[in-house]
């Protein structure tokens, strides 16, 4: 791992190229911070303040009750009762979700490795269809059919979509991690007698734990995120903490709040920033790993 | 990982059918239920959506068969045009997404103090939701609320309403869409630079090779992966296009800002016109297919060579 613009001399701490340097990431870091800068401070100030304009004045008047009303009593439509019925709305799509896509992905990306047949190019190309291809191409059927089966605008229906949606990503992911192991360790489990899932349960995903962290933070932070899925499968009673975010500010009952609305937009953010920070590098991995969701 | 520690299991089993074939059953047993449900899913549906396009249908009447009547109100539609070159303005601005996350990689692919910090900063964009990006953007360019009227004021600009301007509404929101863009292709850039081979690069550079010259004919061409992949997600991103807008704009003032996406999802689920969102939907299916073929070709040859 060499850096490309530095030479391997030593140079002096302190040179023209690498003030610009800092010059130059701390003006972009800035460029990118100022504004989660102006929401935080938005949304400790009461409303007087914003009324009165100038965004960047720190609060004369700090207060946590934007936070509070953005939790437990901003308008999501008709019920007020706070962004958190979206944020534990989320919780309860989000772990059956990342649960059975992993599952799923992870028995057929490994089937896939050890499976060679002729015509995997065909399985592979249809795979990217369903990674590439807009939602909106095929939703409206969709929605039919899940009514059909009685899982439309229920939470077993846009978990069951959010599986079958995590399903390319996951499958790819974990057949090229197969595909990486070593053949013989496969043989050798042959040939003690191992039948084809006891060697995925004792050998394979023993050693699978890097990929499982992989994939768990890229189908954590992708179906936190997930706007459209959820407004259109999950139904009112599921929505998940994206869609509600959305309700909160665009109901405009009187004056709008932007202290609360910063609160809130801050606390939908905060899961997979959470995520980001906690995770390091798998991070990174991930998302180069899951590049062809799109 | 040994695999001594595995119990032997017993073998004076029975030589049973299950025991010849079980190696070649199980992976297909395995793949069946998830092949069956990804077609019912995702492989009829598309197929039902350009079925659907030929009728005429509210939900509530019969559905009527209509021919390609949806299609040719479709081309006579000036809010279908319009998504259409907006469509194409994504594109091309998504286009910036791996020339900036480019450079920003090669700027973040150095040694100093604060580095990760610096690189977990750019990342942030595309951590959060598309929501919240665009909830931001919203902010940033409202034009009573605004801190880029704000920040206008402090040199005597009178007040834009950019995000209100027929004109100006889609690349506003595109420019909301490129924020977390540029980061993702910058990850990507990034992972590409650590993957490289560092001693062609000093041998290069033995030779004298320094700057452009570096970048364009050393470090480039090993970085070809990560730009077909920054490239294939921009344009998908710029396809997708749906989130932002309809949280930014609601495709709006006028259809000003709409795309094709968001016009599919408009007529369906809003106007209840399913016949001809349907068309919408096949018309980006058939855009989507003519890219798929091209990237499933050019990676097919390169796995060729």
């Amino acid at each position: 791992m060499s850096s490309l613009t530095t030479s391997p001399k030593r140079r002096s701490d302190l040179t023209i190229g690498r003030i610009g340097l800092y010059a130059f990431l701390i003006s972009a870091a800035l460029f990118f911070l100022l504004p989660l800068f102006v929401m935080l401070l938005t949304s400790v100030k009461p409303m007087e303040e914003i009324r009165n304009g100038n965004l960047l004045a720190f609060p004369n008047v700090f207060t946590l009750q934007p936070w509070v009303k953005a939790w437990t009593q901003a308008c999501t439509g008709l019920k007020c009762e706070g962004i958190q019925v979206g944020f534990w709305n989320s919780w309860f799509i989000l772990i059956p979700s990342v649960i059975l896509s992993i599952a799923a992905g992870a028995l057929n990306g490994y089937a896939l490795s050890f499976w060679k047949i002729r015509g995997a190019e065909i399985l592979f190309a249809i795979l990217m269809l369903g990674a590439f291809v807009p939602y909106q191409v095929y939703i409206f059927p969709l929605v039919q059919i899940t009514s059909k089966l009685g899982l439309f605008n229920t939470l077993p229906g846009i978990v069951v979509v959010h599986t079958i949606f995590g399903l390319p990503v996951m499958t790819l992911l974990f057949r090229n991690f197969y595909v990486s192991v070593p053949r013989d360790l496969f043989s050798a489990a042959r040939v003690d007698g191992c039948g084809f899932l006891r060697i995925f349960w004792s050998v394979m995903l023993p050693m699978s734990t890097p990929i499982i962290v992989v994939a768990a933070i890229l189908q954590t932070t992708g179906i936190w995120n997930d706007f459209i899925l959820g407004l259109v499968f999950a139904g009112r009673e599921n929505w998940p903490m994206t869609v509600q975010l959305n309700n909160v500010i665009n109901s405009t009952q009187g004056e709008r709040e932007y202290n609360v609305q910063m609160a809130a937009t801050i606390l939908t953010a905060l899961v997979p920033m959470l995520v980001y920070f906690l995770s390091g590098r798998y991070f990174v991995r991930g998302i180069a790993a899951g590049a062809v969701k799109g | 990982m040994s695999i001594t520690s595995l119990k032997p299991l017993n073998l004076t089993f029975p030589d049973t059918w299950w025991r010849r074939n079980q190696m070649w059953v199980t992976p297909l047993l395995l793949l069946l239920p998830a092949a069956v449900v990804f077609t019912i899913f995702v492989i009829i549906p598309i197929f039902q959506s350009i079925t659907l396009s030929f009728y005429d249908w509210d939900g509530i009447n019969p559905k009527k068969w209509v021919g390609f009547s949806n299609y040719t109100e479709l081309f006579g539609d000036e809010v279908f045009w319009k998504a259409i070159f907006n469509n194409i303005w994504w594109l091309f601005a998504f286009m910036l997404g791996p020339v900036f996350g480019l450079a920003l990689a090669l700027f973040l692919n150095q040694n100093v103090r604060g580095i990760r910090l610096a690189k977990s900063l750019f990342f942030f964009p595309f951590v959060i939701s598309q929501v919240v990006v665009g909830l931001v953007f919203g902010w940033f360019f409202n034009s009573q609320f605004g801190l880029l009227n704000e920040l206008l004021s402090h040199f005597g600009v009178e007040p834009l309403a950019l995000i209100e301007g027929e004109n100006t509404a889609t690349f506003v929101v595109i420019l909301a869409g490129l924020w977390p863009q540029v980061s993702y292709c910058m990850i990507l850039y990034l992972t590409g630079l650590t993957a490289m081979n560092g001693e062609v690069i000093e041998a290069a550079r033995m030779d004298g090779a320094k700057g452009w010259n570096l970048l364009w004919h050393i470090i480039l061409p090993q970085l070809r992966p990560a730009t077909f992949i920054a490239v294939v997600v921009s344009v998908v991103g710029a396809l997708r296009s749906f989130d932002l807008v309809s949280i930014m704009t609601l495709g709006g003032p006028y259809n000003s800002s709409t795309v094709l996406a968001y016009m599919m999802y408009e007529q369906t689920f809003l106007n209840f016109r399913y016949g001809y969102g349907a068309a919408i939907a096949t018309v980006l299916f058939i855009i989507m297919d003519v890219y798929i073929a091209f990237f499933l070709y050019s990676m097919l040859k390169r796995e060729a060579r």
